[in-house]
């Protein structure tokens, strides 16, 4: 090396490492694990990828409303919350979602009458850089969305909600977010007005379920205090509740009845006496 | 018959009342004054197969109505206002069709002017009623501020269009509301011209692709393709979504997780300063406990202008704000 050589090049050469170090640290930027392993701090980086996909994932969770999801319960009691098509447009902008190579939408008619609209595409976020291909979203006619609607209204909400399915099939799937356990939504919601027990209930929570958002149709308890009509609250803090609009006035003995309780005791009587 | 079944009736009968009147799209080789759209893709659609989409459902037939009566009806108080008012006013040529050309001799933009106020020894601005939600019209308090709202920036166009429609270099905005209605006032200043030189040119490239049979680019906004009537009927766009930014200066988590530790601190911080500031204001000399307390007055100078000239001088800046929400979302 001459004197006369230029010295800027190690200072450059520092700065595209810290550069490299930082862009290390992003889930988008390409790193085998060979590369990984030459660089002192592995770990480290890989921790922050992680923290980064975890804390978009939680915002994401953040983003959507109770009416976005639909709750089931397994046998062994575990219950997943699903996100619908429409909260998926919520998550979309956080992970940069693109949908490319849409296939024309394709019908499929059956013998008796109904029919199925569906159509394919790929998709890529762009902060994972994570791609699904030949994805497919699909509607029937027979759906609950469209009871009552005929001729050409049905036949386009039913396309369209296709196109729908395809956006949030390619979301949920680059989002990771095919099937979420209750309690990370809970969590996510944490602080919010938002609760899990106002999503809309799926299979799995049995006929003496309570429903969450309208009343049940069973008549409700009498309050074991003072003898009111008790009140159905589907978003207590443990659940569907029945209250007493009263409870001010006896404070000292909570007599709330946990409505799925009530709602199966109810039935099995009307069973009984039938 | 039950109350509730005969009701059920009569709502049935009123769907089928505003259905029957309801008129059916039909394709047209020019773009209607109401329905400039930032998608050119969308428009051309509208001009060539409206009859593909369902016909509106009653709900939204019932709020047409609705608008349709109050236009009626706030054109017809002013008719009586005007007899009044100073300078008097007559209501004229109301649902008046008009049509601007493109450079090209066709017609390109066509609508109907809800009337036009001839007013004694003035002009004769056209007017335009529109009977808005609520929470819209609250939030519109001059004719710029149609522009920043999706739902209202199509009224600022067809009122533009209006105005260079009939010659006349200012119009009237009326806005129907639940109290007193609000009259705006619009000029065909510079940058209304713009705006509206903006909306001809993108009619008469809009007639190129009806004339040609072919589509415009698809738009590249996936918040506007979302809540378009045709995406997913006839139109399947790509949909490019902007990111969150990823970043990863280890300096700024510091600081941000810094800031999340002092938080609490610093908010009760601030509130018993504000507290003690309140407290203390006006103290010139003062001992409390083991604190000396030392305040003076000194000279606040305020500008204190009339609310027309502070109008007048105010600029509103889209951007001028930018405000924060920092939450930890782990470890809370």
């Amino acid at each position: 090396m001459s004197p006369d050589d230029p010295v800027i090049d190690a200072i450059d050469q520092d700065g595209e490492a810290a550069e490299t170090a930082l862009a290390r640290r992003r889930p988008d930027t390409p790193t085998t694990l060979d590369e990984l392993a030459a660089v002192g701090d592995a770990i480290k980086m890989i921790d922050r990828r992680v923290q980064i996909i975890r804390t978009l994932r939680l915002a994401s969770l953040k983003e959507t409303h109770p009416e976005d999801w639909i709750t089931y319960k397994a046998r062994d009691g575990g219950e997943t919350a699903y996100l619908q098509d429409c909260g998926c447009e919520r998550i979309s902008p956080l992970w940069g979602i693109e949908i490319f190579h849409t296939s024309d939408p394709k019908k499929i008619e059956s013998a008796d009458g109904s029919f199925f609209w569906t159509i394919s595409g790929s998709g890529r976020s762009s902060v994972t850089h994570l791609t699904v291909e030949n994805v497919e979203g699909g509607r029937a006619s027979t759906d609950d969305f469209v009871k009552g609607l005929s001729g050409a209204e049905l036949d386009l909400k039913v396309k369209k909600a296709a196109r729908a399915n395809l956006d949030g099939n390619i979301a949920r799937s680059l989002a990771g977010i095919n099937s979420v356990p209750v309690e990370e939504l809970r969590a996510a919601w944490a602080g919010t007005s938002k609760k899990v027990e106002q999503c809309r209930r799926g299979r799995g929570y049995g006929k003496d379920a309570a429903p969450r958002g309208a009343a049940p149709t069973v008549d409700p308890p009498a309050c074991k205090a003072c003898g009111a009509e008790m009140k159905y609250k589907a978003d207590g803090k443990d659940g569907p509740v029945y209250f007493c609009p009263d409870w001010k006035k006896h404070k000292d003995e909570y007599t709330a009845i946990p409505a799925d309780e009530w709602i199966g005791k109810t039935r099995k009587a009307a069973e009984g006496a039938a | 018959m039950t109350p509730a079944a005969i009701a059920d009736r009569i709502h049935a009968a009123w769907a089928t009342f505003l259905e029957r009147d309801a008129r059916q799209a039909a394709p047209h080789p020019y773009v209607y004054a109401s329905a400039w759209r930032p998608c050119e893709r969308r428009m051309v659609l509208d001009c060539t197969q409206p009859e593909a989409l369902p016909p509106y459902p009653p709900e939204l037939l019932a709020k047409f109505r609705r608008g349709d009566d109050r236009e009626r009806d706030l054109l017809a108080d002013l008719i009586r206002i005007g007899r009044d008012a100073d300078p008097p006013f007559k209501v004229s040529n109301q649902q008046e069709r008009f049509e601007l050309r493109d450079r090209k001799g066709r017609p390109a933009i066509v609508g109907k002017v809800d009337g036009r106020l001839t007013i004694e020894g003035g002009g004769r601005p056209p007017i335009e009623v529109k009977a808005w939600a609520p929470t819209l019209v609250e939030k519109i308090d001059t004719f710029a501020d149609l522009f920043d709202n999706h739902w209202t920036r199509g009224g600022g166009y067809q009122l533009l269009a209006y105005l260079y429609g009939a010659a006349e270099p200012y119009g009237f905005l009326l806005l129907d509301r639940s109290g007193l209605p609000r009259l705006l006032p619009v000029e065909l200043n510079d940058a209304n011209f713009d705006r509206l030189e903006g909306f001809l040119t993108t009619a008469e490239r809009v007639l190129d692709h009806v004339e040609a049979g072919t589509l415009p680019d698809y738009y590249d906004d996936p918040a506007e393709c979302r809540r378009c009537a045709w995406y997913g009927a006839v139109c399947n766009p790509p949909l490019v979504y902007q990111a969150a930014q990823i970043l990863t200066d280890p300096e700024l988590e510091a600081a941000l997780e810094r800031r999340e530790a002092l938080k609490a601190a610093g908010e009760e911080y601030n509130a018993i300063d504000r507290t003690v500031k309140d407290r203390l204001r006006g103290v010139e000399s003062g001992i409390a406990g083991a604190f000396q307390i030392a305040g003076r007055w000194g000279k606040a100078s305020r500008l204190e202008l009339p609310a027309d000239l502070k109008k007048q001088f105010t600029v509103t800046d889209p951007r001028g704000r930018f405000s924060l929400e920092i939450t930890r979302l782990e470890g809370r």
